[in-house]
């Protein structure tokens, strides 16, 4: 088991009043897993994936990564974690614009204190692996926004983590950016990475293996992601009709949208608020629905423009 | 570290203008101390050189009766000063840094020296012994200097420099001409002439005194035909050459304090002491030395408040470089890696400047050598300090901002915007 969290609580304080954010999440990764943790805004999964990035702690409750007890570390052997167990892709990039592509590759290698030729070797390496090769001297300001996450991938994968650790990583790219860096994911895991990613948006949840869902701070279920589904996908979607209430919307490109809302559990779970599934482009304009719908819907949409 | 200073030049680069206007304040406070140091090193060597004489390194130990050197006229020897025993003149030679020693006695010229009817006015005439002309290093320029036989054959003769050949031969061949002194006749042999020009700066009587004393010529008798002018023996002094300038003091003082260990002497302000030659120079040194530290002072607030600019830049530069230090806390940088990357660019900024500040200086030293005319001394030691200083102003300026950024949360910082 790659991953073991065990009745993890996170409250954060706000003017004395104590918000909690998760509730008693229990989360477990295997080796090779690719899941995706799918929430709302506001749903506690950043603050998890926080906590799974070694970059929080959990008010209560333990953690495992690859055996060892997180929650006992101190600061500098949290950093030293984060450099060799976990790599990171954030929806921003997060790239140095100074630097060459290599250069940003290579950071890692260098808080590893790795040797400068062998860090070049493995730089270039990484760059080939997602497919960057011929973009080795680039500086992130000339590469476009699906190269720019492939750097931050091969970055996040230069020190051979336990896992990639992945937030929103197509949010910031149109739809056939992201699906290039869905593809390169998919690829990474039948190499044998594991990978966690942290998304809202159900197409991209549904490339996934695995989805945790997690509203309000709790795991409300879990569901087989892309292997489970295929076959079954047909299936799946005339349950989807039965169960919730299926909207049709459009958004202001004249896309079609798609919602649902599971009337049996009680939740609200949003599963994918792009049309992608359907029209393939245009899914990283949500939150701009026309006012038609159920209002719940608006709030969300609205909030999900800030998340 | 190497890597550090890579990343601070570019970074410094990347803001050139805003570099440049931070590095000022360092810049102007290390050119100001750089000219100051250089200016005050100057003024002390051309000090040193017109009151001591440059590469003369002699220091005279002289009988002094309170603050002014013991005057003969007619009372002699005072009581309880013995003869300084070449045994004595050994030990001295023994000190420290004393390369040589010398034996003389000497007495200012009032119409005591004629050629014909030409006599000298002011002057100095000295009795000196067999070293003292290779002790003070005086070139033979013309003729010969004493040899063993003057002293074992009591010869009349008599060595002078070149002021006193001028004054009393007016352009005539002087050797082997026969001068009067006190009435006894001596042969010139030999004109010498100090192995370095001594050109003065004559700031005060005082000063002028010292040098009439220096330039208005002397004539030199082997001191065995000194008690044939002076039925009375003379209170010797004592020449020490040293090795450098800058051991004169010293060595002058444990000289005179051997000597006095002799002294039997009922008054005590009797004593011997080493010519004050080179405490003039210190006292005129002291002088400019503490205006010149107060400069030195403001041109240290310049430091001070260029530091404070540094401290300010740095905040500035770790809050829009927010987000870069929540990627690399993140991926794995641990704190003191961040507090190394910072703290290593402030300390690049200011040696930067402090290296600018020092070729500003420098170049301003030089300006000022031209317009004032005074020497200027470019002080090596002082321009590697400066740098190593402004470096630790970096560091010290540099603590606040770095710990700051080593200390963000990469979750905020990364969110930053």
């Amino acid at each position: 088991m790659i991953l073991d969290l065990q009745n993890i609580f996170k409250d954060y304080q706000q003017d004395k009043l104590v918000v909690p954010v998760l509730k008693d999440v229990s989360l477990q990764v295997e080796e090779g897993e690719y899941v995706a943790i799918m929430g709302p805004s506001g749903s506690g999964k950043t603050t998890l994936m926080n906590i799974i990035g070694c970059l929080d702690r959990p008010t209560s409750g333990t953690y495992q990564l690859a055996g060892e007890d997180v929650l006992k570390c101190r600061d500098k052997e949290m950093s030293d974690l984060r450099l060799r167990s976990i790599g990171f892709v954030f929806q921003s990039f997060q790239l140095l614009s100074r630097q060459s592509a290599m250069d940003n590759v290579a950071l890692p290698l260098s808080y590893a204190g790795i040797k400068k030729k062998e860090r070049r070797q493995r730089a270039i390496q990484a760059l080939e692996r997602v497919g960057l090769g011929d973009r080795v001297a680039f500086k992130p300001t000339q590469l476009s926004g699906g190269q720019k996450q492939r750097v931050a991938i091969a970055r996040a994968m230069v020190n051979n983590p336990k896992i990639l650790l992945a937030d929103e990583p197509t949010g910031a790219l149109d739809s056939k950016s992201g699906e290039q860096i869905m593809e390169l994911f998919e690829r990474l895991n039948e190499e044998g990475v594991t990978i966690v990613m942290i998304t809202h948006d159900r197409n991209i949840a549904s490339k996934a293996k695995r989805i945790v869902h997690i509203i309000d701070g709790v795991i409300t279920e879990e569901g087989a992601g892309k292997e489970g589904r295929e076959g079954a996908k047909s299936q799946e979607e005339s349950q989807d009709h039965a169960d919730g209430i299926f909207i049709q919307q459009k958004n202001i490109d004249g896309m079609p949208e798609e919602r649902s809302v599971n009337g049996d559990a009680g939740h609200i779970t949003e599963e994918g608020s792009g049309g992608q599934e359907d029209s393939g482009d245009n899914s990283q304009k949500r939150g701009k629905h026309k006012k038609r719908g159920v209002s719940i819907w608006k709030k969300n949409g609205k909030e999900e423009k800030n998340g | 570290m190497l890597e550090n200073i890579r990343l601070s030049f570019q970074g410094l680069w990347s803001h050139k203008m805003r570099s440049f206007l931070t590095m000022l304040g360092i810049i102007i406070g290390i050119a100001a101390i750089i000219a100051i140091v250089s200016t005050i090193k100057g003024t002390n060597e051309q000090i040193k050189e017109n009151l001591i004489g440059s590469g003369e390194n002699t220091v005279n130990v002289q009988l002094y009766q309170g603050d002014y050197t013991y005057e003969m006229e007619y009372n002699g020897v005072p009581d309880g000063v013995p003869v300084i025993t070449e045994e004595r003149k050994e030990e001295m030679i023994a000190l420290d840094h004393v390369e040589g020693a010398s034996l003389y006695t000497a007495r200012d010229i009032y119409n005591t020296v004629y050629y014909q009817n030409t006599g000298m006015s002011g002057g100095r005439l000295y009795g000196i012994d067999q070293d003292y002309l290779s002790t003070c290093n005086y070139i033979i320029k013309k003729g010969r200097g004493f040899c063993g036989d003057d002293y074992k054959k009591f010869r009349n003769v008599a060595v002078m420099d070149e002021d006193s050949a001028e004054t009393l031969f007016q352009g005539t061949d002087p050797i082997g001409k026969t001068i009067e002194i006190q009435q006894q006749p001596f042969i010139v042999v030999g004109i010498i002439t100090k192995s370095s020009k001594f050109e003065p700066v004559i700031n005060s009587m005082e000063e002028y005194y010292t040098y009439a004393q220096r330039t208005s010529g002397v004539v030199y008798v082997p001191n065995t035909a000194w008690p044939m002018l002076y039925g009375y023996d003379e209170p010797q002094s004592l020449v020490l050459k040293l090795d450098s300038v800058d051991n004169m003091t010293k060595a002058g003082k444990e000289a005179s304090a051997l000597l006095n260990t002799d002294l039997n002497v009922s008054d005590d302000t009797l004593k011997y002491q080493a010519a004050d030659l080179l405490k003039q120079a210190e006292d005129i040194q002291k002088l400019s030395q503490s205006t010149n530290a107060m400069l030195v002072w403001i041109a240290g607030i310049s430091l001070l408040v260029g530091g404070i600019g540094v401290m300010n830049i740095m905040l500035v530069s770790v809050t829009e470089r927010t987000q870069e230090i929540g990627l690399k806390k993140a991926i794995g940088a641990r704190k003191s890696k961040i507090l190394g990357q910072f703290l290593t660019e402030a300390a690049v900024l200011t040696s930067l400047g402090g290296l600018i500040g020092v070729i500003v200086g420098v170049v301003l030293a030089e300006v000022i050598s031209r317009v004032s005319g005074t020497l200027v001394a470019i002080s090596i030691p002082a321009a590697v300090l400066a740098v190593v200083f402004s470096m630790v102003i970096g560091i010290l300026f540099g603590l606040l901002p770095s710990y700051k950024a080593a200390n963000l949360n990469p979750i905020d910082a990364l969110r930053h915007e």
